[in-house]
């Protein structure tokens, strides 16, 4: 849907506005014998075609669960994997919308770009395996204990003790979330005997996709020199980048413009750009 | 007008039809669906053979080595697997090989080549893998698999994919009886030495009756096995390019450096701590030395390059062997009479041994001693027997472990210890996973998830690691 709109239109001033909604829902219904075609091949998070769900849904191991929903916990108290990969997320956003505002006030012209997309997943599996290596802001953490907990290994660790890492409750209290989890255990690194339910982010972002202000000049002096006139322009790209993921920008996908969505493994960031142009007309 | 006209049209529609059918002749031909009739047939060979050697020595093989102590998962994947965190993805590889690379071309030839000697091998290496296969996963689809004509193949029991194998592995002898031998040398194995064939196919089907618990059938069958190890079946790395070494250096020269090994840090598997006098569990005594032996199994897990033992880049990885059959008979002879009908084939494999056996030139200079055994050693009180069992338990447990050392690179161990677990603890190898958990440890290994996800009459769900497969019940 799209929508454009004319507010005010006199000699010194102009503002138009225009804004567009989409939404995609889809089904796949059949893929004459298996239950799922990757479309991502070569990682561990894939994206898929898979019966009964929406294209390109991620999937990989996850976490049992118990009839209620509640994660199937080790003695513990940590999840234990899946047999075989599940489906983990539809990286489809519920929706995305965007905003164009164009004014005009005397000799100034500002057109600015809003875009979001509200909702789907999104794997950044960069800050997965990084977490192997404690090198992400989540294992960098560090905190003194004020309770007793077990790591994944099973080893209890005294209250008072600093250690890097996290507590976190999968349902049967806290524990402790240490290099046993994240290094050694299937809370991250490679290969696909991982808990990659707990990969997947929220993919919701909003960004100032595009922000342009030019001045116009047309003095006499101008059109003296034989000139009609000169505009100057500043115009920046994706100034303002908002979402839930921590370094990663869940617009970027690995496979590019496909039908596999939501995959990132140490894909190259979208650029950010400034750009300032001289338009001379004679 | 109008006549001209409609018969201008009709031949124009003649000419594009035929031009069409010109340019177009044969574009629907799938150029990767290669058949008999396009290529040579003995080109079906290696291919089969390497993915056979991926399902008997790659990662599967690793996995079973976990399992059964011979190795440790020290980081990353390979400790997630042995901390039992695995997925059904773990099996997806060797499956392919299986049903792809194995059973596809060796049916290619057995059904369209006139080959003897190519038909026999064929089905050979079929029943070496799909028995193998049955080992590791239990029942698998095999009697309606390889048919193009069935989308979805039933899985069959354990035992029935067994006795299948068994009888391809006697029906590939009997080819190979009236087939010509030898100057084949897309044969990587035995380059066409029917006899040696003929053979490694005797010690198969005694190998899979020992896993079927038939005792009767394996002697029997063993007794036509591998004479001598100059016919062991060996996967030797061509070595031709960079990369194309043993299949173990491989990983380690991966990604996959430091994951995996069986020393690190001060931390040995099982089997080391059976050679090295460093652990009160070692073999060693008056009859035996196994500083030699330690030395070339010992993996240095930085990377594959860094081996010169086992697992050096150029080292070959056992498949079927001579000692394996003399074991066999040692084992299943004891056990239908007396030590004193096995003693003979367990020095058989001690002669070997102390002759240098497997060792390779960086090795073979460091002490090792394998002195035959007298049957006295056995006895309550001897060398062998220091906790007073009976002299024929003493001897099973012997025989048992040296399975366990010898079989270090291949499914063996793994086999041992499911099968002995239920009845003969007294002989199996209390085996720990050294960093790993605490038993009871795998029955087998996950389907494929590919398998899983396609095969209307697979399982919904992968029975799990633990469940106990149909002959080890």
């Amino acid at each position: 849907m799209t929508l454009g709109v004319d507010l005010i239109d006199t000699n010194d001033f102009g503002l138009s506005t225009s804004v567009n909604w989409s939404t995609n829902e889809n089904e796949v219904t059949d893929l004459y014998g298996t239950e799922s075609i990757n479309l991502s091949p070569g990682a561990s998070v894939s994206s898929r075609a898979v019966v009964g769900y929406p294209l390109g849904v991620l999937y990989g191991t996850g976490s049992k669960t118990n009839a209620d929903g509640s994660f199937d916990l080790n003695s513990n108290g940590f999840p234990q994997i899946t047999s075989s990969p599940m489906v983990l997320g539809d990286p489809n956003p519920d929706w995305r919308g965007g905003i164009s505002l164009n004014m005009r006030y005397k000799k100034f012209r500002l057109n600015a770009v809003l875009e979001h997309s509200q909702g789907g997943s999104f794997s950044p599996r960069t800050l997965w395996v990084l977490r192997r290596f404690g090198t992400t802001q989540e294992t960098a953490n560090r905190l003194t204990l004020d309770q007793s907990l077990v790591n994944y290994k099973g080893t209890t660790v005294p209250a008072g003790t600093t250690v890097r890492g996290n507590v976190k409750d999968f349902g049967g209290g806290p524990v402790l979330l240490d290099e046993n989890w994240y290094r050694t255990g299937i809370g991250g690194g490679f290969g696909d005997n991982q808990a990659y339910n707990f990969s997947i982010a929220d993919a919701t972002w909003t960004k100032l996709r595009d922000l342009s202000l030019s001045y116009v000049l047309d003095t006499p002096v101008i059109k003296n020199i034989g000139l009609n006139d000169v505009i100057l322009t500043f115009t920046g790209r994706d100034l303002i980048n908002i979402n839930n993921v921590d370094g990663i920008d869940p617009e970027i996908n690995t496979k590019g413009v496909s039908v596999a969505q939501g995959v990132e493994y140490f894909t190259n960031p979208q650029t950010k750009g400034f750009l300032f142009s001289l338009t001379i007309n004679y | 007008m109008k006549k001209i006209f409609t018969k201008s049209i009709l031949a124009l529609l003649i000419i594009f039809s035929f031009s069409c059918e010109d340019i177009n002749e044969d574009i629907n031909a799938n150029p990767n669906d290669i058949l008999i009739t396009d290529v040579e047939d003995k080109l079906f060979l290696t291919g089969a053979q390497l993915a056979n050697v991926q399902l008997q020595v790659g990662h599967l093989n690793r996995i079973s080595g976990m399992y059964s102590g011979q190795l440790i998962g020290f980081s990353s994947l390979y400790a997630n697997i042995y901390g039992y965190s695995l997925s059904t993805v773990e099996s997806n590889s060797e499956w392919f090989a299986l049903y792809v690379g194995v059973l596809n071309n060796m049916r290619q030839l057995q059904e369209n080549s006139t080959n003897t000697l190519l038909v026999g091998i064929a089905e050979i290496i079929e029943g070496h893998a799909f028995g193998t296969a049955a080992s590791l996963w239990g029942g698998i689809p095999y009697s309606e698999a390889g048919n193009p004509e069935i989308e979805d193949p039933t899985f069959d029991s354990q035992t029935s994919v067994y006795n299948s194998a068994i009888q391809k592995l006697t029906s590939g002898i009997s080819t190979l009886q009236s087939a010509p031998s030898g100057g084949l040398s897309q044969d990587i194995m035995y380059g066409g030495d029917k006899d040696k064939w003929i053979e490694a196919a005797y010690t198969l089907i005694a190998r899979f009756n020992l896993h079927k618990k038939d005792y009767t059938a394996a002697v029997s069958a063993a007794s036509s096995g591998i004479s001598s190890a100059s016919g062991d079946m060996r996967f030797s790395p061509p070595g031709i390019q960079a990369g194309d070494s043993n299949l173990f250096a491989t990983i380690l020269n991966g990604s996959r450096a430091g994951d995996l090994g069986n020393s690190s840090a001060g931390e040995e598997s099982y089997l080391l701590q059976l050679l090295s006098n460093s652990y009160s569990t070692n073999r060693n005594h008056a009859k035996t030395d196994e500083t030699a032996r330690y030395g070339y199994y010992k993996i240095n897990s930085t990377s594959g390059s860094a081996n010169t033992g086992i697992i050096a880049e150029d080292e070959p990885h056992n498949m079927v062997t001579y000692f394996e059959n003399q074991l066999i008979l040692a084992e299943a002879k004891a056990r239908q009479g007396s030590l004193a009908d096995g003693l003979p084939h367990l020095n058989n494999v001690r002669a070997w041994l102390n002759s240098g056996g497997n060792l390779n030139s960086n090795h073979s200079s460091n002490p090792y001693k394998y002195e035959a055994f007298v049957s006295s050693d056995f006895n309550s009180g001897g060398i062998e027997n220091a906790d007073g069992v009976d002299a024929n338990t003493a001897f099973l447990r012997e025989v048992i472990e040296e399975r366990y050392v010898s079989g270090f690179g291949m499914h063996m161990p793994f086999n041992d210890a499911r099968r002995l677990r239920k009845s003969d603890s007294a002989y199996s190898v209390p085996f720990v996973l050294v960093l790993g958990p605490a038993g009871p440890y795998p029955e087998r290994m996950p389907y494929a998830a590919t398998e899983l996800n396609s095969n209307s009459n697979a399982p919904a769900e992968d029975p799990g690691i633990f469940t106990k497969t149909e002959v080890n019940q």
